[in-house]
């Protein structure tokens, strides 16, 4: 070929590598996998019995994966947990031990952190106590194999019991250490880019390991999944952190300027949750009904940590007017959200 | 003989080869399988929402990939054996333009693969459960970018049969349809020389319609068409100034 010929294949093959990041058809949000209702009804179909784990998305797959690593292997049926008031729990005792005995003592502490991310996440880390054997649960939970008294296979259900990892009923819940789970997290978000619990979930447990590795691993999920507002969220959660270890004794100082800095970026990224919230949650009645399968208590309860942490730190490193517009915005939209109320009826 | 008299000759023998070919009976048997298997599904009742989607998710999925594969070993075989059996002589003889037979080969190759997607597709469609509330404009993205696609593996593959040996461009082609899309994801972040490479799979539109999620926006859609018309002009420019210089 002559060279005028390879300057035009060569300019062309430019022009389509220029538009390869443009063809992105495949970046939505959710799925049918995702679709509460419709987990729930391949967790109970037949032909999901019949095939088992393929039956769902790769990225399914390795979300039980995690599951039964994080119980030692005990298969537990798809359950929801105890009610919880979640972030929204560890963000009260953030702020009301502060009111009462000044922010110093009351540094965040990362068993909180650990609850709040952790609740997130419903079926596989449980009451999200890594580490921490013997801890007891609330209620009792299923597993797979049935206990004694609700097996009729009588010597197989023994057998199957005995070489199959599995827990009595009422015995201490147990989860697993962390480190090992972190690549089934790379791994389910390579096969769907668009998990978003897979990145919340999994960022929480590699922050435990490598904050900056966990940074990363965000920031890849919010350049996959633009609009989601519970990654903001973990990433302003992360930026709480990073601004507490920056503090003597993992403490909050408005006024230290490190912190600050790190504190204005956790707002913003809480204050960006919040408004891309508001523009996907279903109105209050909608939430309010117990059978709708629109909007998730997790969704909820993230919901209310992501404009609560708006408002405080706008209170507390930012305009305090500003704060109170905020709280008015966001309590229009939540009337039930306690704190809001609170600290709207507090003031600035 | 004018120059679409000289095409329709050419695409006639390639479907021919096609019937001949052990290939296409094969997949006609996997398809087969599958539609077994879809319709002992709705047979027994389990068409629920997760069990309806996931069939027909795994039906287009396949109808998508077999055809293309079909389209890409097809027209991977074209030049090579022609050249090997010495047939291109006479093709050549007729005599034929260059530009014409490239042109012509690969009409038929696509032509080929988009029929066979046609009859799997219809095979998927009509087995798996139904699945409600899936957009209808969507699907029509789908059937319209779908020709488009197989038109670009057919001309892909053409150009790689004429760049490199047998065995290397088969495993090539191969290897881009499956993972292309993935290998640029992965490395174009770090090196965005890797959006230089066909991502074949990044234009199938068969999981978001059976994810339930609506049509591509008309911004996003243009982007894709613009992607595929531009790889499918440059591999036929590829192809035909390769085969055009070759010395046969």
């Amino acid at each position: 070929m002559k060279k005028g010929e390879y300057i035009k294949v060569l300019g062309l093959w430019l022009l389509v590598a220029l538009i390869s990041p443009q063809v992105k058809p495949r970046r939505y949000e959710g799925g049918l996998s995702k679709n509460i209702q419709a987990k729930e009804e391949m967790n109970h179909s037949a032909l999901g019995i019949v095939l088992g784990e393929f039956r769902t998305s790769l990225s399914d797959m390795f979300y039980m994966q995690t599951e039964n690593f994080l119980h030692y292997g005990v298969a537990f049926v798809p359950h929801e947990h105890e009610k919880h008031s979640e972030a929204s729990e560890m963000v009260s005792e953030w702020t009301e031990v502060d009111d009462e005995a000044g922010e110093d003592e009351h540094a965040m502490h990362e068993g909180h952190d650990h609850e709040h991310i952790v609740d997130h996440d419903e079926d596989v880390h449980g009451e999200g106590h890594e580490g921490h054997e013997g801890h007891g649960h609330e209620h009792e939970e299923l597993t797979v194999i049935p206990s004694a008294e609700h097996d009729f296979r009588a010597w197989v259900g023994e057998m199957h019991r005995a070489i199959k990892p599995w827990q009595a009923p009422g015995e201490a819940h147990r989860v697993a250490s962390d480190a090992e789970v972190v690549p089934l997290f790379r791994m389910m978000t390579l096969a769907d880019p668009h998990y978003v619990k897979g990145y919340q979930v999994g960022a929480y447990w590699i922050q435990q390991l490598d904050a900056e590795a966990a940074s990363k691993f965000l920031a890849e999920g919010l350049q996959n999944n633009p609009d989601s507002f519970e990654l903001y969220l973990m990433r302003g959660m992360l930026h709480l952190k990073q601004a507490r270890s920056l503090g003597e004794k993992g403490q909050i100082n408005e006024d230290n300027v490190e912190q600050r800095a790190v504190l204005l970026k956790a707002k913003a990224d809480f204050q960006k949750s919040a408004a891309l919230m508001l523009q996907v949650r279903p109105a209050q009645e909608i939430v309010d009904d117990e059978d709708q399968i629109l909007w998730s208590e997790v969704q909820e309860t993230d919901a209310m940590a992501a404009t609560h942490l708006s408002v405080l730190l706008e209170q507390r490193v930012g305009d305090p007017e500003q704060a109170k517009r905020l709280a008015k915005e966001y309590s229009a939209a939540m009337p039930d959200h306690k704190k809001l109320t609170k600290l709207l009826q507090e003031g600035p | 003989m004018n120059r679409f008299t000289q095409m329709a000759w050419l695409i006639r023998g390639v479907m021919i080869e096609v019937l001949r070919r052990q290939m296409l009976w094969i997949l006609f048997l996997v398809m087969g399988g599958y539609a077994l298997v879809s319709l002992a599904v709705r047979q027994q009742g389990m068409d629920g929402v997760g069990a309806a989607s996931f069939m027909l998710n795994l039906g287009l999925y396949m109808a998508g990939m077999l055809a293309q594969l079909l389209t890409a070993l097809l027209a991977l075989r074209q030049f090579p054996s022609e050249m090997e059996n010495r047939t291109i002589y006479p093709l050549l003889a007729k005599p034929l333009d260059r530009e014409v037979l490239v042109l012509g080969k690969w009409l038929a190759c696509s032509l080929g693969g988009w029929l066979v997607y046609v009859m799997f597709f219809l095979l998927a469609w009509l087995c798996a459960p139904k699945v409600e509330n899936l957009s209808g404009g969507l699907l029509m993205q789908l059937l319209m970018i779908q020709p488009l696609l197989l038109a670009w593996v057919s001309a892909f593959s053409l150009a790689v049969s004429l760049c490199f040996p047998r065995g290397v461009s088969h495993a090539m082609v191969i290897f881009m349809l499956f993972c292309g899309d993935a290998i640029c994801q992965w490395g174009a972040e770090k090196w965005p020389v890797f959006n230089a490479l066909p991502r074949f799979g990044s234009v199938d539109l068969a999981t978001r319609f059976t994810d339930g999620i609506g049509a591509v926006p008309w911004g996003e859609s243009l982007w894709m068409f613009a992607y595929v018309c531009l790889w499918i002009v440059l591999s036929l420019d590829v192809a035909r100034r390769l085969f055009v210089r070759r010395a046969l």
